[in-house]
């Protein structure tokens, strides 16, 4: 097999450049989006009470499943998140996914499916006092402060593109969504954002 | 707009859904004894009451599960939301399961597994 390693992937928003419009008068500071650049994820499917995959996760990613749906578990700068009664998506730094797939391959876990999908999904954060009001133009979600709170995560429709939103703190947010979609994304939050002032950052 | 209950992620607006149509189609396990006219009620003939209608859903962009909901066709009130496997539990859900004209076909009998006793052939 030829080596991969001198082969260097490109975030979803590549060549999207920085932009920014400044924050009107009664704004309450502009919303900061930025690329979080290439981003390992993976998908993992498995029964919740897996003893074997939780106790291989807790060594190898530092945290258990979120059992409880709509949820997810921090564990430095990695986290798993909630997806589905038996789904979870594992987000973690750049160039981890063969050590964390590795550590999941156990034939004695029985029944469980561990996918790479880093390249399938591109990932944004979104920061700011307005960050609730800018993702609430094109999300049914309720954006509520005491509703959608820190360790939550809910997949939905971001006007026509399905994403999967965490919120990270009080007024921050992170957006996976497909690839193909993410410039889509960030072009409708642009919009979205300019009564609130904004500033993108690329990777 | 409807606004069901995902039995997984919560209300979610039925934007995010998808209908995959009438629940409760057991497949005819013997089906070489059907004729074509019963045959055709399993993979044909859908019911559209007027009332309670027994329907699968999918959260499509959402946590991509199905699940069953007894809705009613008039007022679109949503009686119920049950597991996929399962029939209903509320009164009104439970007579509509019990009032189908698919619970008398000779498709939805073929659909049973016949107890070892009785089976003919193979």
């Amino acid at each position: 097999m030829a080596s991969l390693q001198n082969v260097h992937g490109a975030s979803a928003l590549h060549g999207i450049a920085a932009a920014s419009s400044p924050p009107p008068q009664g704004s309450r500071g502009a919303v900061v989006m930025r690329d979080t650049g290439l981003l390992d994820k993976i998908n993992l499917r498995c029964d919740a009470g897996n003893t074997v995959i939780n106790e291989a996760l807790s060594r190898v990613v530092g945290t258990r499943l979120p059992a409880e749906p709509n949820r997810f578990h921090v564990s430095g700068n990695r986290r798993i998140a909630w997806l589905g009664p038996d789904e979870w998506i594992i987000l973690a730094e750049n160039g981890s996914a063969d050590t964390i797939t590795a550590g999941l391959d156990l034939p004695e876990a029985g029944h469980v499916a561990v996918n790479n999908v880093s390249d399938a999904l591109g990932s944004i954060i979104l920061e700011g006092e307005h960050t609730r009001d800018a993702l609430a133009k094109h999300c049914a979600l309720d954006f509520h402060p005491t509703v959608f709170t820190p360790g939550i995560v809910q997949q939905s429709l971001l006007s026509h593109a399905g994403v999967t939103i965490m919120c990270l703190d009080d007024n921050a947010f992170q957006i996976i969504g497909r690839s193909s979609f993410m410039p889509y994304i960030v072009a409708l939050l642009k919009d979205a954002m300019i009564e609130y002032g904004y500033e993108f950052q690329p990777a | 707009m409807l606004l069901i209950k995902c039995p997984f992620c919560g209300d979610r607006d039925e934007l995010e859904f998808s209908c995959g149509g009438e629940a409760h189609i057991a497949r005819p396990l013997a089906e070489n004894t059907l004729t074509d006219a019963e045959f055709a009620d399993y993979l044909f003939l859908r019911d559209n009451p007027k009332g309670v209608f027994l329907e699968r859903w999918i959260h499509t962009d959402g946590c991509r599960r199905w699940f069953n909901v007894a809705r009613d066709t008039v007022s679109h009130e949503i009686i119920e939301v049950y597991p996929m496997g399962e029939t209903p539990k509320t009164e009104a859900a439970k007579a509509a399961h019990k009032a189908s004209w698919r619970r008398q076909t000779a498709a939805e009998a073929a659909a049973k597994p016949a107890s070892p006793a009785g089976r003919s052939g193979s």
